[in-house]
């Protein structure tokens, strides 16, 4: 993971989810957040759009099985 | 073919041998046919729609997914899955528009339609691929065990464990017949004795005491839960014996302490369904509107949850019950957890409260799922509160004959939850490292109920009640 992305996607999960020790992994999914669920999983996709001024599609969020994934698909619209 | 007839496990037993005595690659095609076959003693007529749906279904996954990029293939994805949703509204509102006039609905018209719809998206998004023989892919949308009432299992789950053959070993066979047994005992000993008391309180409403209203409010969410997941258990068992695992439907739900975890714990594969295939999306649209996206998001969410049952008012109170209080906990749901964590020793009597409101609001909107009419409905509600004469009057009627034995229904029905947790943590298999001697009584025990409860299906004259679930 970029470090530079996942020092934003970091401080990004802290605020959403309410967790200022959360540290994220590449293999990290919405079972080894509490609060990750699909409510709060839309709040983290509005808040990663407008940190990174990225849009993604339905389907691309459908696609994210993890934080690694996510953190592919902002580098991948940044580059 | 009724479940609970010795013909159905006949069937089951004959399907399992020959699907087991079959080569890996010849499975797919003994389950295909099994599948129609069973389809055929209840629908023959409409074995044709579903293999034709099928096909039309197969063919446009793999346009789909080798033409990603094309203008066409999302085209054909919005054609097919359109139709397919056509296709259920058109038969449930013929339903209510026959209005008991002989329209049969196609028996799992609203499981194998959601099963295809979501391997078409899932294919257009490309988190699956497309399945390339047809033979495997169609006894998937057949597959029998789930046709009735479901779970709805989706394609990424199903197809692997078919092309390996299945895992059928002892302790998935064994696990297997245990659940058909859980299964059968949570339908005849707890939820059809519950609707004795059920039926009682509703055709009693007038009686001026607030008794048969409350057997009702209260017995109801137990009844429609041990007969729907009786019905998951004996699906998820026979999947079992052909060594197919599914994926569960239920979690305890009535251990929830809040109406949104109560519908994460309820007819979960449903639910799991519309969140990745209604809500995300319809989310992902609205997004930018703020909380009122978040409303409209779960109202429509939970209203499609309701109409998915049948078109009728009775269901549209149903679903409006259900996202009143769906939003007012998620509106509220963050300012709760910050407040809990300022105050950690009240979560616990919190979570004990929040259980107690949880079963109220159940029980309220399913008065509206299971009253005839808004009308009892609402005689039911206002009968809540006319007082607790006639009491023993109430108490009589219902323990005399012949609703004399309902009532082991409630002991029935703890028994039924402890067997379920314990399921949950450690399984249904034999434990590992049991004597030869413990192994094998244990086995014969359960050859016995099983035999048992055959006999007991050829013993019963009359016809049971029909599984609440396998209506819709």
């Amino acid at each position: 993971m970029d470090e530079a992305i996942q020092q934003r996607l970091t401080a990004i999960f802290r605020t959403v989810f309410d967790e200022p020790d959360l540290q994220l992994r590449r293999a990290m999914t919405a079972h080894d957040v509490p609060a990750w669920d699909s409510l709060s999983h839309i709040t983290l996709i509005v808040a990663v759009e407008r940190e990174f001024r990225v849009r993604f599609t339905t389907a691309e969020v459908a696609a994210l099985m993890n934080v690694g994934d996510l953190a592919d698909q902002i580098s991948k619209k940044l580059s | 073919m009724p479940l609970s007839s010795v013909e159905f496990l006949l069937f089951v037993a004959l399907s399992v041998i020959a699907f087991r005595l079959s080569p890996r690659r010849g499975r797919p095609h003994v389950l295909l046919v099994a599948s129609y076959g069973f389809y055929c003693t209840w629908n023959p007529q409409m074995a044709g729609a579903l293999l034709g749906i099928t096909v039309v279904c197969y063919y446009a996954a793999l346009y789909v997914e080798s033409s990603r990029g094309r203008p066409l293939a999302p085209r054909i994805t919005v054609a097919v899955v359109s139709g397919l949703i056509l296709y259920i509204v058109a038969w449930k509102a013929r339903a209510v528009l026959s209005s008991g006039g002989g329209i049969v609905i196609p028996l799992g018209v609203s499981y194998y339609t959601f099963r295809l719809i979501s391997y078409l998206l899932d294919v257009h998004w490309g988190t699956v691929p497309a399945e390339r023989s047809l033979v495997p892919f169609a006894a998937y949308v057949a597959f029998f065990p789930q046709m009735m009432a479901g779970p709805i299992e989706r394609a990424s789950s199903f197809l692997p464990q078919l092309g390996a053959g299945g895992t059928a070993d002892r302790g998935r066979t064994f696990e297997g017949v245990m659940r058909i047994l859980l299964g059968f005992f949570k339908k005849f000993v707890v939820a059809d004795n519950l609707a004795l008391i059920v039926d009682y309180g509703y055709r009693h409403l007038g009686s001026g005491s607030s008794v048969p209203s409350a057997l009702s409010f209260y017995l109801y969410p137990v009844q429609l839960y041990a007969d729907f997941s009786g019905l998951a258990d004996i699906a998820l068992g026979v999947g079992l014996l052909f060594g197919l695992k599914g994926p569960e439907n239920f979690d305890a739900p009535f251990s929830a302490s809040s109406i949104s975890e109560y519908w994460r714990r309820w007819h979960m594969t449903l639910t799991s369904w519309l969140r990745d295939y209604v809500f995300m999306p319809l989310r992902m649209a609205t997004r930018t509107w703020g909380t009122a996206g978040l409303i409209v998001s779960v109202v429509v969410n939970m209203m499609l949850i309701a109409v998915w049952h049948g078109f009728t008012l009775g269901f549209v109170a149903f679903g409006a019950v259900n996202a009143t209080f769906l939003v007012v906990d998620v509106l509220t749901s963050a300012r709760r957890q910050k407040f809990w964590r300022r105050h950690p020793g009240l979560l616990r009597a919190a979570t004990i409260v929040g259980m107690i409101v949880t079963y109220h609001i159940v029980s309220l909107s399913e008065t509206f799922f299971r009253a005839p009419s808004f009308a009892d409905a609402a005689r039911l509600l206002g009968g809540l509160g006319a007082g607790l004469h006639g009491f023993g009057e109430a108490l009589a009627v219902v323990t005399a004959p012949p609703n004399h034995y309902a009532w082991i229904a409630l002991p029935a029905f703890v028994l039924t939850e402890t067997a379920d947790a314990v399921r949950r943590r450690r399984g249904m298999g034999l434990p590992a490292g049991l004597p030869r001697w413990a192994r094998w009584s244990a086995v014969t025990c359960l050859a016995g109920a099983f035999v048992f409860m055959a006999l007991l299906f050829l013993a019963r004259k009359s016809a049971t009640n029909p599984f609440v679930y396998a209506n819709f």
